[in-house]
């Protein structure tokens, strides 16, 4: 890597430093979580999809809201951020491979939702004093 | 519980006897209580009830038809990212319609908080199971089965059926592992 790097001139290893991952390929430090190469990518592919998804769930539903809410404020703070460390720090949740994976998973949730429905209103009230303590 | 009962005065009588009762939390129960609501307002569709108790627990009660949905929604949620089942268990009062209670014990690592999710059933209705939402419940729920073998909690994963299976001993082959011996075949004293 060093050997490579020589050769090269500098405007030019400025330009690589910057799409590198500054763990420089090494590990995430957590078993079975690889360290992913182009995250911001990842992060605007996941975050338009789960927006996309959200369209479909009526507007008033408070899923809706407030998931629109938390994903809009990351995706504006992956938009504006380039820098990997600093963009971890901004979003306060762990490694940016782990808020990938957070990510997919409220896809997956997003879709489950749209099938469930759970802003409708309660299927059936529990029967009287079943959640009466102590009895 | 016995030496809990019986107090020894160590040092003597000047020591200071305030109760040793758990100071009240305030903030930590308002945060548990906003995120209850949170839990009530995105989920009306299962949540009946939402509580915090005296020692900042909190505890959601919902129809047990949503047992799979919240507990998904509870493990995938960003804000809400529970991802380790760590208590899976029944509470058995006799005296109600619904007598078993099922609780669901819930720890979120990334924000350092736990949650309880109640349901309730009685003794012949089935409700779904959680592994396929946590691969822990597998074994809670073996437990929680209920005894009698027409009787059930619990609706069991397919692989707990073929746990049961018996040996044949007079023969020295093994039976396929879903055969269900016929009640009339000879047993081995």
């Amino acid at each position: 890597m060093a050997g490579v790097l020589k050769k090269v001139g500098v405007e030019v290893t400025q330009m690589i430093c910057i799409n590198i991952n500054n763990k420089a390929n090494m590990t995430t430090g957590l078993v079975g979580l690889a360290v992913s190469q182009n995250p911001h990518e990842r992060l605007r592919i996941l975050y338009s999809k789960i927006l996309a998804s959200l369209q479909t769930i009526p507007k008033d539903a408070a899923y809706r809201t407030y998931t629109e809410q938390l994903i809009n404020d990351r995706f504006d703070l992956v938009k504006s951020e380039p820098d990997i460390e600093k963009l971890e720090r901004k979003i306060n949740c762990g490694q940016i491979e782990e808020v990938i994976v957070q990510a997919e998973n409220e896809l997956s949730l997003s879709r489950k939702m749209v099938e469930w429905k759970p802003w409708e209103p309660l299927i059936e009230e529990p029967p009287t004093n079943q959640w009466k303590w102590p009895i | 519980m016995a030496s809990s009962l019986c107090r020894f005065v160590r040092g003597g009588f000047s020591r200071n006897f305030s109760s040793t009762v758990r100071p009240k939390d305030e903030v930590t129960h308002n945060q548990l209580s906003a995120f209850g609501e949170y839990i009530a307002e995105i989920l009306p569709k299962y949540v009946q009830q939402v509580q915090v108790t005296c020692f900042n627990e909190l505890e959601v009660m919902i129809h047990p038809d949503g047992v799979v949905p919240v507990l998904l929604f509870l493990r995938d949620h960003t804000n809400a990212q529970f991802k380790n089942l760590t208590d899976q268990t029944a509470v058995d009062i006799p005296s109600r319609q619904n007598r078993f209670e099922l609780v669901y014990n819930l720890l979120s690592l990334r924000f350092n908080s736990r949650i309880r999710i109640k349901t309730y059933t009685d003794e012949l209705t089935p409700v779904d199971s959680a592994v396929p939402v946590h691969l822990a419940a597998n074994w809670y729920e073996r437990e929680v089965r209920y005894d009698d073998e027409v009787k059930r909690v619990v609706a069991e994963p397919v692989e707990l059926s073929q746990e049961f299976r018996k040996f044949d001993l007079n023969s020295p082959w093994e039976v396929f592992p879903a055969h269900r011996e016929s009640k009339d075949t000879p047993k081995l004293e």
